[in-house]
């Protein structure tokens, strides 16, 4: 019971999160797991969904405390393929960054040009 | 869209130049004469100049059938009618007709580039289309031409058929993949009805004939100009709609939703326990929130727990505090979730989750609002409004035993059931754009819409998911999007394949013999219920005695086959 109480799942860098996204199999999923946010930034969520590598995951903060409702975010996942005993498997997070608009990119491009 | 004051009637400056002259001889057939067709197709956008005096007589039949014909063709515009009529007995001139457009914002929202690779026809279609008012760029090559429709130049494209570098259907493909919201008339000097059907179905606009027909390409884009100009109206409609159909933050305007804001409009004054049921991804929590937020305690706290992602003495800790060495770890002395909300409201996510032991705790908290930290044998009052969701059947959970029925019976005194995303399938339309709108202000990416098959994607989908799964999608599209429409491209790869529900539910059907079907569906209750008989008779609806014979017919068979 005691051990149970220690998992520090409101600590400085472990997280309550809700993670949704499609599996291997394409179905959808909704999941709770601690994310775990490391001081070398790097972030990782234990997963029992089989899920494909390289694919998008949203990650809702579940803060126990909050006003407001948080908002989804999207990772790229990076499944480890090893599982612990309870069937789930490490998961690496990456942040997604939108990708930019064609007329954002050429213009830039044509700027750069410009310059050069 | 012809206000009046598009219409003058002036004495003509002598300079003035008669592009349609009334000649003498033809006065007596003007209302059948194609000098009335064009003005009836030109005057909207022309002044109408009286010049060239004729005798009071004729000027006024001229005159007569050619506003009868305007008047005719606007029939709207009441105000010029009589303007006109009123004008006319006191000008007594003929009709002649400036080549002076007075250019509508419609043409001008319309950008439009011309490829073609004979630089003439560039540039006498730029010419005639500058003239009439559109923003317009030619080019012979089609690379400019997708460049400038990349930057989002254009919003028409008027594109040869043949050309040397990339023919009409490579270059409507390329322009489509761009942006879905563009629309391409393609013209050729070989017109033929199936070229023109196939153009039409790979997504042409139009298909016209060369040489071009200006009177109908001028319609084409004023139909063009004017759906423009009416989208980005219903825009701002369904923004504003969009507006009104929000309650405190949920978008719904079925009757499902409608029913489920009226009962929380109705029990958010006086609850004191409520709960909501509904499938994940629905929003219970967002009703939760609302049910707060309309409260008379709003403005206190509102603390939320999901008992599903806590073990018990987790769980226990962060409901009911804790006091410091009531565990190992436990330095210091922390306030639970109902302390911090004292005053406010609790929201119990996943309630149907917690276990046996928790639930007693919950339910005297339900009974008596008190409290006890974890270690500490202090009692102490809380007044919290309690709000649970589930995604379970909380009374199939009662007759399995997996659930308190007191407990039970305390939550439910208020039940607000949350519809599950195939059950209001009239807000999918409405939940994209409130979803889109969110992400594009996310992405910082201004999006103008989803392209038709794109919504007709997602209108088809089941959403196992609910509303969390069509976020997710909307989310995951903008993100991946490079154009100003998002298509179906760019949606997650199960929604770019036919739907796969009803063809998956019919692969595996088969055509069992009914004893075979009810013994599968008596097992599943049955281990539903942890093999509890009495509890699985009274979810099937049959006697205990009636289940047991079953059961035994059952068994005797199995062991019959198996002796065999």
């Amino acid at each position: 019971m005691d051990s149970d109480l220690n998992i520090d799942v409101n600590g400085e860098d472990s997280y309550r999160v809700e993670v949704s996204g499609w599996d291997a199999k394409e179905n959808f999923f909704v999941e709770k797991t601690v994310l775990e946010w490391k001081p070398d930034d790097k972030k990782s969520i234990l997963l029992r969904a089989d899920i494909r590598p390289n694919c998008i995951v949203f990650v809702r903060l579940l803060q126990p405390m909050a006003t407001a409702a948080s908002f989804p975010i999207a990772y790229e996942a990076l499944p480890s393929a090893e599982r612990n005993d309870a069937g789930a498997a490490r998961v690496s997070l990456k942040r997604l960054r939108p990708r930019a608009n064609y007329k954002e990119t050429l213009a830039d491009g044509l700027s750069a040009a410009r310059v050069a | 869209m012809y206000a009046a004051s598009r219409l003058s009637f002036l004495n003509p400056p002598d300079s003035v130049s008669e592009l349609f002259p009334v000649p003498k001889s033809r006065i007596g057939m003007l209302r059948n004469e194609p000098l009335v067709q064009n003005l009836r197709d030109f005057v909207p956008n022309w002044f109408v100049w009286l010049s060239s005096p004729l005798s009071q007589r004729n000027n006024g039949r001229i005159f007569r059938s050619i506003l009868a014909a305007l008047v005719r063709a606007h029939p709207r515009s009441d105000v010029y009618r009589k303007t006109l009529w009123n004008r006319s007995c006191i000008c007594p001139r003929m009709i002649t007709v400036e080549e002076k457009p007075i250019v509508s914002m419609a043409r001008k929202n319309l950008p439009i580039c011309v490829l073609d690779d004979e630089a003439d026809l560039v540039d006498l279609t730029t010419e005639r289309l500058t003239k009439l008012g559109f923003p317009v760029v030619g080019t012979t090559n089609p690379e400019d031409a997708l460049q400038k429709i990349r930057l989002g130049g254009c919003r028409a494209v008027i594109a040869d058929f043949k050309m040397p570098a990339m023919d009409g259907l490579a270059l409507l493909e390329k322009v489509l993949q761009y942006d879905p919201g563009i629309y391409v008339i393609l013209v050729t000097d070989y017109y033929s009805v199936d070229a023109a059907i196939d153009a039409i179905k790979r997504g042409a606009y139009d298909y016209l004939a060369k040489p071009l027909d200006f009177a109908r390409l001028t319609k084409t884009l004023d139909d063009l100009a004017d759906l423009f100009t009416q989208r980005s109206q219903i825009r701002d409609l369904e923004d504003r709609l969009l507006q009104n159909l929000q309650f405190h933050g949920i978008v719904g305007r079925s009757p499902a939703m409608f029913e489920v804001f009226d009962l929380a409009k109705k029990v958010a004054r006086h609850y004191s326990n409520v709960l909501i049921t509904g499938p994940t991804g629905a929003g219970k929590e967002l009703i939760a929130r609302a049910l707060h937020h309309m409260s008379p305690v709003g403005q206190e706290r509102f603390a939320v727990c999901n008992c599903s992602a806590l073990v018990d003495t987790l769980l226990e800790s962060q409901l009911f505090g804790h006091i410091r060495g009531a565990f190992t770890g436990a330095t210091d002395t922390r306030p639970g979730l109902f302390e911090y909300a004292n005053g406010g409201a609790v929201f119990l996510d996943e309630v149907g989750e917690t276990s046996l032991p928790m639930q007693a705790k919950l339910l005297r908290v339900i009974q008596n609002r008190e409290i006890q930290r974890v270690g500490s044998p202090e009692v102490k009052h809380v007044d919290v409004r309690l709000i649970a969701a589930t995604n379970r059947d909380l009374r199939a959970e009662v007759l399995a035993g997996r659930f308190r029925e007191d407990l039970f019976y305390r939550l439910s005194t208020v039940e607000i059931r949350v519809p599950g995303l195939c059950e209001r399938a009239e807000d999918i339309p409405i939940l994209m754009q409130h979803f889109l709108k969110k992400y594009s202000q996310a992405y910082s990416k201004p999006f103008q819409g989803l392209s038709r098959r794109a919504q007709i994607a997602l209108l088809q989908h089941d959403w196992p998911g609910n509303v969390r799964e069509l976020e997710n999608v909307i989310s995951s599209a903008a993100l991946t999007a490079s154009a100003d429409f998002i298509d179906v491209t760019d949606f997650p790869a199960q929604l770019q394949k036919p739907r796969r529900s009803v063809a998956r539910s019919e692969e595996n059907w088969r055509p069992l013999p009914l004893d075979e079907v009810r013994g599968i569906h008596i097992q599943r209750v049955l281990g539903m219920c942890n093999g509890n008989r009495v509890r699985a008779s009274q979810l099937l609806g049959i006697g205990r005695t009636s289940l047991y014979r079953f059961l035994k017919r059952t068994t005797t068979k199995a062991v019959a086959k198996g002796a065999a």
